[in-house]
């Protein structure tokens, strides 16, 4: 823990509920870079004093993206997923908890103070899993309790994980949305280390989906291998015999991508892995992905496979070009901002939300 | 015969400050002194880490030849009356080429530790060191059991390896077999172009450096191809010595109707075409149409290889009448045809898709993860 934050009474009972660990004092530019999985096993318990409420950084030009808002809390993930980019993005790092919510607190006020009469689509699982560290520091009763109250956000849970008890304690709210990102089994055996399998993700979707809290999915990343097809088949139909599609407030769909510094950790970390063995190519981002008839094959076939289990579902594609979207759903947002207007609209007759509620 | 008194020089080339002097000092019995050439032994080449240059040897000859040896060899004495070779093994054999019978010499204490050596070694040599002679160090450091972080503190302003990083990235190297550090050095390849080399077994190596000398391959042709090489092998579960002799690219490395530079090419389209199959045969395509399109002006149809962007068809107007004309050109049923057999092929792809990601394993990652990895 930051010396600075030793006092804090949340340092206590995080400490308490860690158990047999070794408890260090320390200042964050003394703790040395630990390996990657070793990073995984540290938890630095500090003050964040930058902000915490940051837009997604979505993707560079010639790929549309819905303006979604992230909350940097906490920071890394206990998972180990092979194409994750955490491991680009953060490098070998301990998990960060910050210790401060009441600063939180502020700046998500003044963020939606800011914003009041927008829409905003708000969760904390950009730059960790928002479940994976849930039995730590409660971090979804911290976030439900703020948000049921907030009537013009949505804001989500992503998990790979089934660590639900914490979300199972508390009443549920339309605008809480629960997401687990989904791939077939092999895929996860294969390229998701230490996460819940399919069948526990879904397991545990039922459970908060029959609490009452509506459900998101994400088929992200998308990976081609062989038989991914029949695979993704056998996901999806596993998804809707179990999910009531009502209570699905939207799935996305995105390819695998990333940037080449990544393929580089992936290659030392994973040797074993294929999936960065594909045709890809740079995109106007600068990130690697497939060439785009695979691209399109490959939402085509999830699409349609959702689409005949659940008409009304509400689907967007994650950091893809508008002749992707036309091809695969036959329209496209015309911008970002038409993009982010079609999600609001879509939240809004969800939630049963005028314009303007504060 | 007087011997000139030389400056100490470290091996950046600059002179060295005075503590390492007076340091120095502690290592040589004498400042300098002409052996005899007969007592002189290469009883080992345990701290030889210069690299092997034969135009460096030439010239090195010519001079001494002329000028004589300025820099001494570097000796320490054994059973007595003997001296076994620490540092100049090229000037102590250009002095027997040369007929001489004494060669001047630093000769250095007997109850030395191999660390304190390697250090006098180190204060005395005259060049900046390359990446392999640095690489070579580093596995000299690693035989005498010095750890990384000794090296990174103790030599790390020598060597200019100071972070832990950059170390790691050098012990990765010192595991290369001599003959690819060998190419690394006469080759020019940067540290990171040297690390493509890495996880090659020395069959594998060997195939690779006959390539690449057969080509004279530098840097980044080798390590574009190096990288396409190992991801194929990955891909499809085989070795790289497997790809190359399943691949024309041996054989036309010994093309004698080629030139280096068409072999090149040649070998990195064979290359292009085993890695990116679907996108090697549509752009394959895509030409083929774009050469048999029929246009009288300058209109001109481009796409982006990657097939990432918009296809773009573009022309210049000098003239009115020149409006006219591109109109004639574009309505003209071949090349409407051609156009719009183009667009497919680039938006929607090749009619027969079986290539379209069709390789590899059957899974996405072979077998199982190790300890490391699993969860």
């Amino acid at each position: 823990m930051d010396r600075e934050v030793k006092t804090h009474p949340l340092v206590k009972q995080i400490i308490a509920r860690v158990g047999e660990a070794e408890v260090q004092e320390t200042f964050l530019p003394e703790i040395k870079k630990p390996p990657f999985r070793e990073g995984k096993s540290f938890l630095f318990l500090t003050r964040f004093s930058g902000k915490f409420v940051k837009p997604c950084p979505g993707t560079g030009k010639g790929y549309l993206c819905c303006g979604y808002t992230v909350i940097n809390q906490p920071v890394g993930c206990p998972l180990d997923c092979t194409y994750c980019i955490l491991q680009d993005y953060l490098g070998p790092s301990p998990l960060i908890v910050y210790v401060n919510f009441d600063d939180l607190i502020d700046e998500l006020n003044r963020f939606l103070e800011k914003y009041k009469g927008s829409f905003i689509r708000i969760g904390n699982g950009e730059l960790t899993d928002s479940l994976a560290l849930d039995y730590l520091a409660n971090f979804s009763s911290f976030f439900i309790s703020y948000f049921r109250k907030k009537k013009n956000t949505v804001f989500e849970f992503k998990t790979k994980t089934d660590e639900i008890d914490g979300v199972l304690q508390l009443p549920s709210s339309k605008n809480i949305v629960l997401s687990w990102s989904l791939n077939p089994q092999t895929l996860i055996s294969e390229e998701e280390y230490l996460t819940a399998s399919l069948e526990r993700r879904l397991k545990a979707a039922v459970k908060v989906q029959e609490k009452g809290f509506m459900l998101g999915f994400h088929f992200d990343p998308l990976i081609w291998y062989p038989g991914w097809e029949g695979e993704y088949e056998r996901t999806v139909e596993a998804l809707f015999s179990l999910i009531d599609s009502s209570r699905i407030f939207w799935i996305s769909l995105g390819a695998l991508r990333f940037p080449p510094s990544l393929k580089k950790i992936i290659q030392q970390r994973f040797p074993r892995t294929r999936i960065i063995y594909e045709e890809m190519v740079r995109g106007f981002d600068g990130k690697l992905r497939y060439i785009k008839p695979l691209r399109i094959k490959l939402f085509k076939k999830v699409y349609s496979l959702i689409k005949d289990k659940a008409p009304d579902v509400f689907c967007y594609l994650c950091m893809e070009s508008p002749d992707v979207w036309e091809k695969v759903m036959g329209f496209s947002p015309r911008s970002n901002l038409h993009f982010r207007y079609i999600f609001e609209q879509h939240c809004r007759k969800i939630l049963n939300v005028d314009r303007f509620v504060g | 015969m007087t011997l000139t008194i030389f400056s100490f020089i470290s091996f950046t080339g600059q002179k060295s400050k005075f503590s390492d002097i007076i340091k120095s000092k502690m290592y040589f019995k004498t400042k300098l002194k002409k052996i005899p050439l007969s007592l002189v032994k290469q009883e080992n080449t345990f701290f030889r880490f210069t690299d092997e240059n034969p135009c460096y040897f030439n010239f090195l000859k010519s001079s001494i030849a002329k000028l004589g040896i300025l820099n001494p060899i570097m000796v320490q004495p054994f059973e007595k009356k003997y001296y076994r070779v620490i540092s100049g093994f090229r000037r102590l054999q250009i002095a027997k080429e040369l007929g001489f019978t004494f060669i001047p010499a630093r000769i250095l204490r007997e109850n030395l530790s191999p660390s304190e050596i390697l250090t006098a070694v180190l204060l005395s040599h005259p060049h900046p060191l390359s990446l392999t002679e640095k690489v070579r160090i580093v596995r000299i450091m690693k035989d005498l059991g010095i750890s990384p972080s000794q090296i990174c503190t103790r030599f790390g302003s020598f060597l200019e390896i100071q972070s832990p990083h950059l170390l790691e990235k050098y012990i990765r190297l010192s595991n290369y077999t001599p003959s690819v550090l060998s190419y690394i050095s006469t080759h020019g390849l940067s540290l990171n172009q040297a690390l493509a080399f890495e996880n090659l077994s020395s069959e594998e190596q060997n195939l690779l450096i006959s390539l690449g000398t057969c080509l004279s391959l530098k840097g980044y042709d080798l390590c574009n191809i190096l990288t396409d090489l190992k991801e194929i092998a990955t891909k499809e579960e085989k070795n790289v010595a497997a790809i190359l002799k399943e691949t024309e690219i041996l054989n036309v490395s010994k093309d004698v109707k080629l030139t280096r530079s068409q072999k090149i090419d040649k070998i990195k389209k064979i290359l292009k075409m085993k890695r990116y199959p679907y996108l090697s045969r549509v752009n394959q395509k895509l030409g083929e149409l774009k050469k048999r399109l029929r246009f009288k002006t300058d209109l001109k149809i481009n796409w982006d290889p990657n097939l990432e962007g918009e296809v773009k068809l573009s022309f210049n107007i000098r003239h009115p009448d020149d409006v006219g004309k591109v109109v004639e050109d574009l309505l003209d049923k071949v090349n409407l045809d051609l156009i719009s057999q183009f667009l497919r092929v680039y938006y929607e792809g090749l009619p027969d898709k079986k290539d379209m990601g069709g390789q590899g394993s059957k899974n996405p990652s072979s077998g199982k993860a190790n300890n490391s990895q699993s969860g």
